[in-house]
């Protein structure tokens, strides 16, 4: 409900801020701001001050950035003028020579035309003093309040509260009252209320501190959680002055606490359910493919999740591909053209293993077993020695960030899509297995092999597409993966046990099986993984499931009837 | 042709040495011949080298470190070669092991206030450690031998007694073991468990007063671990061919057949399971001080995998087969990390494949080929033999026939004088569902002492199912089977066998690796625990009963040949054999003469008939001339009804019957 509004939103402050400060404030304001800005110059420490004082309320979006160039020290005074300069570089005469840029614009000073390169002897650094830093950095901060990029103004309003500075509840009422964004209007509400909460602030009554716990209550503040608990439990200990106030005060804090407990149990949950969506999405890819095998030819493909590493890597590599020979402007598409041949990568190692291997070893499925780790070792091998072991799969800008749909509830974008990618993937193999020719044959392989045979189904073939088709689900499960894990060679070893366990838990060969099992299993994951750890919370699950297949060996939906092997 | 008879024999003989892992005497005399001279390199010619200075004592320490894996190997291939279970908890079991001793050697070793200086090397805190209370009883060597071996085997015993009695098996299994060693991996990891996380037990010194960097405690402790492996080697032998080796064997080739002869398979593989763990656990202990360390890598599901492999490499099912592949694959390893590190893992892997694809059998099939090329080749594996074609078979002659019918007719006779009152078995009012599809929906049908009843039916009418209620392989819905006076409703398969019901299946279930006659031993009545199988042996008149009953059903010839060489026909006649010898109650048979020539079918009413003195029969049957051969009350099933109950001319004249059936 929030995401509609506030992208729009973002989207007409921004281009709106971006406008206003730099067209029609430019000819005017300008001028004035770059007189003040010189003032920093003075010799005169209390100029500097009130110099200092006047640009923070000029609220130009421009200024942070030019007061962290003041704090950092790269401003010089330069022939009258102010000037940036990042970095002194050594020239062919190995003189110093500064590279000059306009502090407020960013753009490089001209000389006749060129940009102004000049010794860096006729620079004269003008940085604060000991005395003013403390001044100069609040002064960033308020200023970077009405910057014009959202997040770093949300981060402002943050650090605000996070300080405790009683002087700048003025500002922050002036955000409440002037900002556009609703998530950055409540956040600076919230850091109003913790500088009121903890800070002494000047004519405030005891009422008032209570008040302000009750706002972050209804803000349900995450924030204030620590900040309460440290104030209740200094009120444990004894204090003879406020023993009056102190009920009054105990019950309110404690209500508070327990009213922002109860939310963030809620966002918690939330991102438990989230993350193990997500985790299970690329379970169910992988469980789907080996389930199809399984299912299909008896096979246990031990190889599966080297299936997924090499999808991974097929992504890696259109990556490497797009970085080296295409503008970076097109950097975001490589993670389209991958898509494909993730899927036609991994498959088509499939499709060779089948052929290579799984092919001879029909009806004899423990064989297969060994003989297909036998195969996983060799493609590990292989790539380690071929592409290294850890390397880096950056996100397309598209696919960063996220959508806070409630407070505190982010949905990252990448995890979205995994879902999206699965759910997809999910609906287009029910449709192949449902109503295809494809489909048909497969299905009937799996039922009667023989019988298939014998009607003239080439199941050999059946196999091959099939083996092909699961190797390319694992494909597109390393492709989905590369957005929220790491891609090493071994990777496919996590996940191939968990990829089983769904298999089993779900029953072979079945699709909602698959499914439920996969959703059921990475929420599981999720879910134990914090107050257990990773490691108990794992070695939970895999109890679990050793006592779900002892329970019931044939697995959710167990075949019935009278070919039902008991 | 004149050589038949001996040509049979000839190959009687070698089939049955060489393509069955129950192996014959003077195999086995080669087998026995082999390991005896292997034990005495390893006893004599290793020492001797050391001792004379040709082989240093880093390299007799290597080889009694694969001894130990080669132990290993030898439970394993109890339990995945002979019985077709794929265990890959063997890691875990020996890493539990070498833990003990591991745990024993430590305490044993350096030590800062009581503590073994290992565990400070993960810890954070620099002082206070407590050892946790599971440190304490591997102060003394006894307890810890004692522990070590308990311990994986009690796990062995868990893991099996949950995993076979619930059914869980094959592919199935093998995962339920896999997601164990991950799990107990993942723990022992874990550096709060203060088992020095990573980095593993290490830094031992001391055993039993033994300094362990001294060459001759090396030496000896190679010298120890060969005896074991030789007393175990002796022990896996020793079970492989008594009774239990064969009852394994059956496992592996029909698990659910055994159960229908009164057998409960579970308990031989938790035996054989709970085995394999005791030995890898015994494995591991020697392992770890001649090692001089253990840590969590050697439980990891890989190393699991590895032990199949070393298995596998040497051939599945002939114990010494698992000591070569052990030995071998060991020594490649320990070239090639020497060597080209970076190519074993293209080696390993290529071993999984090259000889899962290119030497299911391992390398002693090599050696079998070998030793049996010499005289005769081979019939191709899986191919019947020139047996099977039924060329062996004696003829039936038109004289036989006619001989036969004044039999059966005779018989008809004597039939209805045998007819009871009382009632044996008892069906009331049964439903079986199969997930809405009513399967069966049968008010009253019963069956009396010495009566032979046959139902009919189209396919798909419910008579399979019928019998599968019975024999308690499909469960009612509602309604109550009545045995006797017993409700056997709600029985286990394996319960209702051992009351007196057997059960012949629609197509003949018989163990295809073992003989004829060995099938027979493991129908015969009262061999169904453990222990018995074990140690006992078949008496002389148990014997006799068997050679009788094979010569009544036409089987005395073939008596020593593997079952899966046997015609159709002749594995219809074996099944009903193993079914009389257990002499049940009851007798449940299911379509007989399916798939059988006409005299075949003659005889096999004969039989039947002959049968029904002793037992109460139940015959399913599409077959009319053999229906009207038996001349008995018949039952007509439709759509899991009964239609029609009488005899045969009655049920004939049955309008209803003539419709839904005979009428077609």
């Amino acid at each position: 409900m929030d995401s509609q509004r506030i992208w729009p939103a973002l989207v007409l402050w921004a281009s709106l801020t971006g406008l206003l400060s730099t067209s029609a404030l430019a000819a005017t304001g300008d001028n004035q701001i770059r007189q003040t800005m010189l003032r920093l110059a003075d010799p005169d420490a209390d100029v500097r001050v009130a110099a200092i004082e006047e640009l923070a309320g000029m609220r130009d979006g421009r200024l942070a950035g030019f007061m962290r160039a003041y704090q950092e020290g790269s401003l010089y005074l330069w022939r009258g003028r102010l000037v940036l300069c990042r970095q002194i570089v050594l020239d062919k005469a190995d003189k110093k020579t500064a590279p000059l840029s306009d502090p407020l614009t960013h753009q490089p000073v001209l000389i006749e035309g060129a940009a102004a390169v000049v010794p860096s002897t006729e620079l004269r650094e003008v940085s604060p003093n000991t005395r003013d830093r403390k001044l100069v950095s609040d002064t960033i901060l308020v200023l970077e309040l009405w910057s014009v990029d959202p997040e770093e103004r949300l981060a402002a309003v943050q650090k605000c509260g996070a300080s405790r500075n009683a002087e700048f509840l003025t500002q922050l009422a002036d955000v409440v009252r002037l900002e556009q964004l609703e998530k950055v209007r409540r956040t600076a509400r919230e850091s109003i209320a913790l500088i009121r909460l903890v800070s002494k602030v000047p004519d405030q009554k005891p009422e008032d501190r209570l008040a302000a716990a009750r706002e972050l209550a209804d803000l349900r503040s995450a924030r204030a959680g620590p900040v309460l608990q440290d104030l209740l439990k200094e009120l444990d200990a004894p204090n003879k002055d406020r023993r009056l106030v102190d009920r009054t005060a105990q019950k309110v804090y404690q209500q508070a606490i327990e009213q922002i407990e109860s939310y963030q149990r809620l966002v918690r949950g939330f991102d438990y359910l989230k993350n193990g969506i997500s985790r299970g999405s690329i379970l169910i890819l992988m469980a789907l493919g080996l389930s199809i095998i399984y299912g299909l030819m008896r096979v246990i493909n031990m190889a599966h999740g080297e299936l997924m590493m090499i999808g991974a890597y097929a992504t890696y590599v259109t990556q490497q591909l797009f970085v080296r020979y295409l503008p970076e402007s097109y950097f975001n598409w490589y993670f389209a053209v991958s898509l494909p041949v993730a899927f036609l990568a991994a498959a088509m190692v499939g499709f060779l293993i089948e052929f290579l291997v799984v092919r001879h070893l029909y009806g004899r499925p423990l064989e297969t077993l060994l003989a297909t780790w036998g195969v996983s070792l060799v493609l590990i091998q292989a790539v380690n020695r071929n592409f290294g072991y850890n390397i880096g799969v950056n996100s397309p800008t598209w696919l960063r960030g996220g959508v806070e749909i409630f407070q505190d509830m982010v949905l990252p974008v990448n995890r979205c899509f995994i879902v999206v990618l699965t759910s997809f993937c999910v609906l287009l193999i029910y449709g192949l297995m449902r109503f295809t020719d494809l489909g048909l044959r497969i299905r009937a392989t799996m039922q009667d092999r023989e019988m298939a045979d014998a009607l003239g189904v080439n199941t050999r073939r059946v196999d091959g597409y099939t083996f092909a088709l699961g190797a390319g689900l694992a494909g597109l499960a390393g492709y989905a993966l590369t957005l929220i894990g790491g891609v090493t060679p071994d990777m496919g070893q996590n996940y191939i046990v968990e990829s089983f366990l769904v298999v089993v838990t779900g029953g072979v060969g079945e699709f909602a099986g698959a499914i439920w099992a996969g959703l059921g299993l990475g929420v599981l994951n999720k879910i134990l993984e914090p107050s257990l750890g990773a490691v108990w919370g794992q070695v939970l699950i895999l109890i679990g499931v050793v006592l779900f297949i002892q329970r019931r060996p044939a697995g959710l939906f167990p075949p019935k009837g009278r070919l039902a092997d008991v | 042709m004149s050589s038949r008879s001996e040509r049979t024999r000839h190959l009687r003989e070698r089939t049955a040495k060489a393509l069955s892992p129950a192996i014959g005497g003077a195999q086995q005399f080669g087998h026995r011949f082999g390991a005896l001279f292997m034990f005495l390199v390893g006893l004599i010619v290793v020492p001797a080298l050391y001792e004379s200075g040709n082989m240093n004592i880093e390299t007799v320490n290597m080889f009694g470190r694969y001894l130990a894996f080669a132990m290993v190997a030898v439970g394993l291939d109890l339990v995945w070669g002979y019985t077709g279970i794929l265990s890959l908890c063997q890691s875990l079991f020996f890493a539990l092991g070498g833990y003990a001793m591991g745990m024993y050697l430590a305490l044993h070793g350096p030590l800062d206030e009581g503590v073994p200086r290992a565990l400070y090397v993960v810890s954070s805190s620099v002082k206070g450690i407590t050892l946790p209370w599971f440190w304490e009883p591997f102060r003394t060597l006894p307890v810890t031998i004692g522990l070590g071996l308990l311990i994986p085997g009690a796990l062995a015993f868990v893991v099996g007694y949950f995993g076979f009695v619930s059914r869980v098996r094959g592919v199935y299994f093998a995962i339920l073991t896999q997601a164990i060693t991950l799990a107990a991996w993942m723990v022992f990891c874990l550096n709060n468990m203060r088992l020095c996380g990573t980095n593993g037990l290490t830094n031992f010194v001391m055993l039993a007063g033994f300094d362990l960097t001294q060459a001759n405690t090396k030496l000896g402790l190679y010298l120890i671990t060969l005896v074991t492996l030789a007393a175990v080697y002796a022990l896996c032998r020793y079970i492989v061919n008594s009774r239990l080796g064969r009852v394994l064997i059956a496992i592996r080739d029909n698990e659910s057949r055994l159960r229908f002869s009164g057998y409960k398979p579970h308990y031989f593989k938790i035996f054989a399971f709970t085995l394999s763990g005791v030995l890898a656990g015994l494995a591991g202990m020697l392992y770890a001080p001649q090692a001089n360390i253990i840590t969590p890598a050697y439980m990891t599901v890989e190393r699991s995998i590895l032990v199949v492999i070393w298995v596998a490499v040497g051939g599945r099912g002939t114990l010494s087969g698992a000591i070569l592949g052990a030995l071998l694959v060991n020594l490649m390893y320990n070239f090639l990390t020497t060597s080209k590190p970076e190519w074993w893992p293209f080696v390993q892997g290529g071993l999984f494949i090259g000889v899962v694809l290119l030497l299911p059998n391992g390398l002693m099939s090599l050696w079998h080929g070998w030793t049996a090329k010499r005289r005769e080749p081979l019939p191709e594996n899986g191919q019947k033999s020139p047996l099977a074609d039924g060329s062996a078979e004696r003829p039936i002659d038109a004289h036989d026939i006619d001989r036969r019918f004044s039999r059966i007719a005779l018989l008809q006779r004597e039939k209805s004088v045998a007819l009871a009152d009382s009632e044996l078995l008892r069906v009331e009012n049964i439903q079986v569902d199969f997930d809405g599809f009513k399967a069966l929906d049968i008010d009253t049908f019963s069956v009396g002492y010495y009566e032979l009843r046959v139902i009919i039916g189209p396919n798909g009418a419910g008579k399979t199912t019928l019998c599968d209620v019975i024999s308690g392989k499909t469960r009612v819905a509602t309604g109550r089977v009545m045995f006797g006076t017993t409700d056997i409703t709600t029985l286990a398969e394996v319960d209702i066998a051992r009351l007196g019901v057997g059960r012949k299946f629609q197509t003949p279930t018989v163990f295809d690796s073992l003989t004829v006659y060995e099938n027979m031993k493991l129908a015969l009545p009262g061999w169904q625990g453990v222990w018995r199988n074990l140690a006992g042996r078949e008496t002389a008149a148990e014997c006799e009963r068997i050679t009788a009953l094979l010569k009544r059903v036409r089987l005395d010839d073939q008596m020593q040949i593997p079952v899966k060489y046997l015609s159709h026909g002749q594995r219809q006649w074996l099944e009903i054999s193993m079914l009389i010898l257990a002499s049940p109650i009851l007798l449940l048979v299911d379509e007989p003469a399916a798939g059988l020539t006409d005299q075949e079918t003659v005889l096999t009413a004969e039989l039947l008939l002959e049968l029904q003195s002793e037992h109460s029969i139940i015959v399913i049957e599409h077959d009319m001339e053999f229906v009207r051969l038996l001349n008995s009350r018949v039952a007509v099933l439709n759509e899991g009804k009964i239609m029609a109950d009488g005899s045969m001319d009655e049920v004939q004249t049955d309008p209803k019957v003539i419709e839904a059936y005979l009428g077609r």
